[in-house]
């Protein structure tokens, strides 16, 4: 390694850790290598001599936290109460996300029960007003896609919830250890086909949901006579 | 040798080089980078974790030629450390000299 890379990692490493008066430091390590190359040695033998830029700047970050003042190393104590109490929050609301994912689940399950039942003409308890075929059919097949715009959001939501949850430990992690491993992204890492899929799914979905319920709101209109074909049907007697 | 074992020891070292004499950084890291084979980069962390705990202490003096040199300088407080910790290391190596010894006559 050549004198100006040494110096372009170590300061890298350093405020990566946050290591406080870097000048200062560096300052030392030139004077080193002045000395150094003044007795004859080349670049390439002092970097070899010096050590490892990342192990130099752990060095200086795990030092610091080594510091004698009773305050100091109650300090590093301290600050873990604060991420306990703030866990004491997290902890629920994060299970709430779960349930949210949940419920969503849920519910897309709920629209394809309803959607089946419209096309096979299975009456569950009665609960499905009476309409002609054609209209059970129609809503039917836009209820499907509604449990398929249903089922993308579910997905969605569960690996951004999941995601987080990383995120949050990460950040955890790196509070409680004093240790700086590169935060992560908020988005979840999903492959392109994937993506792309989902989005194929999702806008499919969307088409025909609109479609059908317009489609299906002519015909049934027609079919009963009245704009308001539900009343014509007595649905919400 | 275990590198964390030999860091451990460094700071002993760096505080028995000054209690005889200041020295300023390079000085001390060539001094001791010599004797114990550790990276030349080892010392600098050191001296820095010690001025900050107030068991080392630096002043500038003028060098013709160049920008001023800083030394580094043993404290009272610096120096009650070195004798408890020399004290504790000698008992320490005792103890362990007895383990090696006995290893050696099971043999």
């Amino acid at each position: 390694m050549n004198k100006k890379d040494f110096f372009k990692e170590l300061k890298k490493e350093l405020e990566i850790r946050n290591v406080s008066e870097i000048e200062d430091i560096l300052s030392d390590f030139e004077e080193h290598f002045e000395y150094k190359l003044e007795e004859g040695k080349t670049e390439e033998e002092i970097t070899r001599k010096i050590g490892n830029p990342l192990d130099i700047a752990n060095d200086y970050a795990n030092h610091s936290s080594d510091k004698e003042g009773s305050k100091e190393s109650k300090g590093s104590k301290i600050n873990l109460i604060p991420l306990l109490i703030l866990d004491i929050f997290v902890i629920p609301m994060y299970i709430a996300l779960f349930a949210v994912v949940l419920t969503l689940g849920i519910a897309s399950i709920t629209f394809l029960t309803l959607g089946f039942s419209l096309i096979f003409s299975i009456n569950i308890e009665n609960l499905i007003p009476t309409m002609p075929y054609i209209t059970s059919l129609i809503f039917g097949i836009g209820i499907i896609s509604i449990f398929v715009i249903f089922t993308i959001g579910t997905i969605y939501m569960y690996l951004y919830v999941k995601q987080w949850g990383k995120v949050y430990l990460r950040w955890h992690k790196n509070c409680s250890n004093n240790s700086m491993y590169p935060s992560l992204s908020k988005h979840p890492k999903v492959s392109k086909k994937l993506t792309y899929n989902l989005k194929l799914f999702n806008m499919i979905g969307i088409v025909i949901t609109v479609i059908t319920f317009i489609i299906g709101y002519i015909v049934s209109a027609s079919i009963a006579g009245s704009f308001e074909f539900w009343h014509a049907w007595n649905w919400f007697v | 040798m275990n590198i964390q074992y030999k860091k451990g020891v460094i700071e002993l070292c760096v505080l028995s080089a000054l209690i005889k004499t200041d020295m300023y950084g390079y000085e001390l890291s060539t001094y001791i980078s010599k004797e114990m084979d550790i990276s030349d980069g080892t010392v600098y962390p050191i001296l820095r974790k010690l001025k900050s705990n107030g068991l080392v202490t630096t002043f500038l003096t003028e060098v013709s030629g160049g920008p001023p040199r800083k030394y580094y300088s043993i404290t009272q407080s610096g120096k009650d450390r070195f004798h408890s910790d020399a004290l504790e290391w000698l008992s320490f190596t005792v103890k362990v000299k007895k383990f090696i010894g006995e290893g050696d006559s099971n043999e």
